[in-house]
């Protein structure tokens, strides 16, 4: 296996690493690795490159990158925004591939921020024709409420102990929910995301969307994406894995290489 | 800010050069040994802060990640302390190379620190500044297996308790450490390690006492040898940091201060 470092963008200030398969071709789409939080491009606890080696041994080139200002990649003022730099960036990275390696088509991947960033630049760039999402958005049920609340219901002491921390909590809570920084993402209005998706599919869009354990404060049963969209057209082009034993970042080794199996497996089934 | 792969073809090492900048150019370039595991990645942006601040300074900077750690190439599970040792080795002759100095000041971080030291008689490294140095590799283990058995029954971390049979052999917080490396570790005490007594060494703790027998040690090997505790806590042996980014402004200024 053969990595690549390139330095591209306007301002060549863009650092990223390319992993490449033994035989490259270009009518495969190449998989797009995002920055999760801060961490730089080897994600957390390496997570991008064990991503990126596992793929490119099964014959997809993959890049991973440090957007401006993070990682290795120089931070340039343009006066842009946080959300426009960093669709610049992906859109620069695109298209850098696109002259490189003549590929044309993108599948992106990111964890948390970066399953947002996946989001958003797939609804700006029609060359992303594909997004995994870890711990991306995800829309609360009845059933999702029920599920959270039934061990609280049944246990009086636990009961009491959430009210009064709820109350005591309150002016916390407001307080931590508006210092929401650029590295934390916030959930779309269900309309919106529903719009996007709406046009997402008529691209033929492809999804698989994985939750982990770490979000059980928003996610907490394998259908509650369904249950969320029920009768929509695009459920039949996302696919969802639901792992709640698995923390957010995927730290066990043996969770991981279970984790990017499925990924793997999805590419395959839909990309080779 | 150049990233560019050094060393052998067919095992590259992943490098990061900070030229200098500003009126000051100085005649002696440094190197950034940074630690290993989840400790890389937490001191990622700090070291790259350090560097950049030193470049400004007029350094010539190289930073580097080991054989099997970040973007190099290599498995974790398959490096050695000795080969890591190699690579700060090489890594001093390619920053020779690519600065034009001869003369190499070494930053080390945590096990970077220990393995900068241990080399830095080889390497003949003009100064060593070592930034909370893991002093018997024994306790270093033994906090990381510690930790890694508090994480797995964390709920910060997991919905229910996880046992280490779902872990790999020698598997701490994510990083399988190598048969080689953990009975290279056992047998590290820096205490014993030798010195030539021309180097400049700096000791930086950010924990009280991390470092009290091997200062005594070195006071007596070394004319100038110098240690200082800085109020700035990394919290490296405490479970809920092990993801959190390093910030450590004080230290970085301080180590800045260090350099000759």
């Amino acid at each position: 296996m053969k990595e690549l470092i390139h330095t591209y963008g306007e301002h060549r200030n863009l650092q990223g690493i390319a992993s490449l398969p033994e035989k490259l071709d270009s009518k495969r789409p190449a998989v797009l690795l995002l920055n999760a939080g801060v961490v730089h491009k080897v994600g957390p606890f390496d997570f991008n490159v064990s991503f990126a080696r596992l793929l490119s041994a099964d014959d997809y080139l993959v890049f991973r990158f440090d957007l401006n200002g993070m990682g290795d990649s120089a931070k340039i003022k343009d006066g842009s925004l946080h959300n426009e730099s960093v669709m610049n960036d992906i859109k620069a990275t695109l298209s850098f591939l696109q002259s490189q390696y003549g590929i044309d088509q993108f599948v992106v991947i990111g964890l948390c921020t970066g399953a947002d960033h996946a989001h958003k630049i797939a609804c700006e760039d029609s060359r992303v024709i594909g997004n995994v999402w870890l711990d991306g958005y995800g829309y609360t049920t009845w059933k999702f409420t029920f599920l959270r609340l039934l061990p609280v219901l049944l246990n009086p002491k636990r009961l009491a102990f959430a009210i009064i921390n709820r109350i005591k909590n309150r002016k916390q809570l407001i307080k931590k929910a508006r210092g929401v920084n650029a590295y934390v993402w916030e959930l779309p209005e269900k309309e919106k995301y529903l719009n996007d998706m709406q046009l997402l599919d008529k691209r033929g869009f492809k999804c698989l969307y994985i939750y982990s354990g770490g979000v059980k404060k928003y996610y907490n049963y394998k259908n509650q994406f369904n249950d969320s969209f029920k009768g929509q057209a695009f459920l039949k082009n996302i696919d969802v894995e639901y792992y709640p034993q698995f923390d957010h970042t995927y730290t066990i080794l043996k969770d991981r290489q279970q984790m990017m199996a499925r990924v793997n497996k999805w590419l395959n089934t839909y990309f080779s | 800010m150049h990233a560019f792969y050094f060393g052998k073809s067919e095992q590259p090492l992943y490098g990061v050069s900070h030229s200098p900048s500003g009126s000051n150019y100085h005649d002696k370039a440094i190197l950034i040994c940074n630690s290993v595991g989840h400790e890389y990645i937490r001191s990622h942006r700090a070291l790259q802060q350090l560097a950049e601040k030193l470049s400004s300074l007029g350094y010539y900077v190289l930073r580097f990640d080991y054989r099997g750690v970040g973007d190099s190439s290599g498995q974790f599970n398959e490096v050695s302390v000795t080969e890591w040792l190699a690579n700060i080795k090489l890594a001093a002759e390619e920053l020779k190379a690519i600065s034009g100095q001869q003369r190499i000041n070494v930053i080390g971080l945590r096990l970077g620190a220990t393995l900068a030291l241990m080399s830095s008689e080889q390497c003949n490294f003009n100064q060593v500044i070592m930034w909370d140095p893991v002093v018997f590799g024994q306790q270093y283990l033994e906090n990381l297996q510690r930790l890694h058995k508090e994480f797995l029954t964390d709920r910060m971390w997991f919905f229910s308790d996880r046992s280490e049979n779902d872990t790999l052999e020698n598997e701490f917080l994510c990083y399988q450490y190598a048969q080689a490396v953990v009975n290279e570790l056992k047998d590290i005490n820096l205490l014993e390690t030798n010195v030539a007594d021309y180097q400049l060494l700096n000791s930086i703790n950010t924990e009280q006492g991390n470092s009290i027998e091997l200062d005594e040690v070195l006071k007596n090997k070394l004319n100038d040898y110098d240690t200082k505790y800085i109020n700035e806590a990394c919290n490296w042996n405490q479970l809920e940091y092990i993801d959190k980014a390093l910030t450590a402004i004080k230290v970085i200024d301080d180590i800045c201060g260090l350099v000759k």
